[in-house]
């Protein structure tokens, strides 16, 4: 103890220097706006370099389970060639290249920094604004949806997971097609999220698929967000359904960013029955 | 307590100068003198080390209140207030220049000295003031021409000050 104050009554003025050094440091970036951009562009490309390095050795630990996964989507996606299927022939038929309007197109990424266990996680993405990521946009990977664009830099973009306070889906309930209710984490366990708003009167039972809904603004309908397994009834006229989540959020690596060709469009919709309201 | 009323004097005095004055100024000129460090390099370099950082960070803080340049100054200043007492106790002894009642303690030393002293110091100051508010930015064109050329103004401006209060005022203070 005597040896401590010893060192402090030598080392006053240095520690004295330190501590209110350290103070005008977070004065100058909290309350100038050009210092704070600054040091937040730095800060987040030095990060951004550190977890493209440490990601790039733990890739190498999942390489296994990531190839099960690839080859497992490969396998789905393999279903929807034409040479799977059989063309009638017919003596007269019609074409119409414009029946079929491409809505979404995707943009791959890897996740390279992830957290589960804060009550407001993130994952930070390889792909930024020159790749043609967007803050808005959904995100998902192999097993199901993982969240939405929070913020973009040039090239890494942060990703607003599903197990964050403020994320919300629009949820169906794929085998009764009810698109009702929505999505919501509840700040505690990284493997289960919550669905509510659903009529009690609606026959969701354990083991249901619930997917995306049609209405969904970032996703496409019909992707994974989760199995039904509990559910309850609340203030006699709701159901509160406990999901098991899709997607494994440890072991998350390749992703898929979605880019809604017809946002644009919606946006300025919605914006006028905003205004009307 | 002679000392105390005579800091008391020049604080004011280089308060006033730099809010009143030479802020003002600075819109018209390009350099920026900041004449607060004659408060602080004049300051009697007899006080523990840990009160020439605590003196040099509220200095730069006040500053910084009305210079609307939140925390930079502060910062600059407690890097004078930290380096100060060890510039200062080797090449200088002290003891004499606290028996004189008049004056300041750099003219005790020898003209080199005190010439170094100043130049050093008030370079150090302004680099890192000027560093932190440009953060590198248009090194040739605007960071090294603002430096160098504000420093010789706040060196001009402190040389006049000295003439002005230990010389001038030497029967007074």
């Amino acid at each position: 103890m005597g040896s401590v104050l010893q060192f402090i009554k030598t080392y006053l003025h240095l520690i004295l220097f330190i501590v209110l050094q350290v103070f005008c440091l977070y004065t100058i970036i909290n309350f100038h706006a050009f210092h704070k951009t600054q040091f937040f562009n730095t800060s987040n490309r030095i990060t951004g370099n550190f977890q493209e390095f440490i990601n790039g050795v733990n890739f190498y630990r999942n390489l296994k389970e990531n190839n099960r996964s690839l080859v497992e989507e490969n396998l789905y996606l393999r279903q929807f060639l034409k040479e799977n299927y059989y063309i009638q022939p017919k003596d007269t038929f019609f074409v119409n290249d414009t029946f079929f309007r491409q809505r979404y197109e995707y943009v791959s990424a890897t996740v390279i920094g992830n957290s589960v266990d804060k009550e407001n996680n993130y994952l930070t993405l390889n792909r930024g604004k020159d790749a043609g990521v967007e803050k808005g946009m959904g995100v998902f990977g192999p097993d199901g949806i993982v969240g939405v664009v929070e913020d973009v830099s040039s090239n890494f973009s942060l990703v607003m997971s599903m197990l964050h306070s403020k994320a919300i889906v629009s949820p169906k309930v794929k085998e009764l097609n009810l698109s009702q209710g929505k999505v919501k984490w509840d700040n505690r366990s990284s493997y289960y999220v919550y669905l509510s708003g659903i009529n009690r009167y609606e026959k969701v039972k354990i083991g249901q698929l619930v997917v995306t809904s049609p209405y969904s603004k970032n996703f496409p309908e019909n992707i994974p967000i989760g199995v039904v397994v509990e559910v309850k009834e609340i203030d006699g006229s709701f159901l509160r359904v406990k999901l098991k989540i899709s997607t494994s959020y440890s072991q998350l690596r390749e992703v898929y960013v979605v880019k809604d060709l017809f946002k644009e469009e919606l946006d300025n919709f919605n914006k006028l029955i905003e205004s009307e309201n | 307590m002679k000392e105390g009323i005579k800091f008391t004097f020049i604080f004011i005095y280089v308060f006033l100068l730099q809010v009143l004055v030479l802020e003002n100024v600075h819109g018209i000129f390009w350099f920026h003198p900041f004449v607060y460090l004659f408060f602080l390099l004049y300051l009697t370099p007899d006080l523990p080390k840990w009160a020439s950082v605590l003196i040099g960070f509220f200095v730069g803080f006040i500053f910084d209140i009305f210079l609307n340049s939140y925390g930079i100054h502060a910062s600059a200043c407690l890097i004078v207030g930290l380096l100060k007492p060890y510039l200062a106790a080797g090449n200088i002894n002290v003891a004499p220049a606290r028996e004189e009642e008049k004056g300041s303690w750099l003219n005790k030393g020898k003209f080199r000295f005190k010439m170094l002293f100043l130049i050093v110091f008030i370079l150090m100051h302004h680099f890192v003031v000027f560093f932190l508010e440009m953060l590198g930015q248009n090194l040739t064109k605007a960071f090294i021409p603002t430096w160098l050329g504000s420093s010789l103004a706040t060196f001009a401006i402190i040389l006049i000050s000295e003439e002005l209060f230990f010389k001038t005022f030497k029967s007074k203070l």
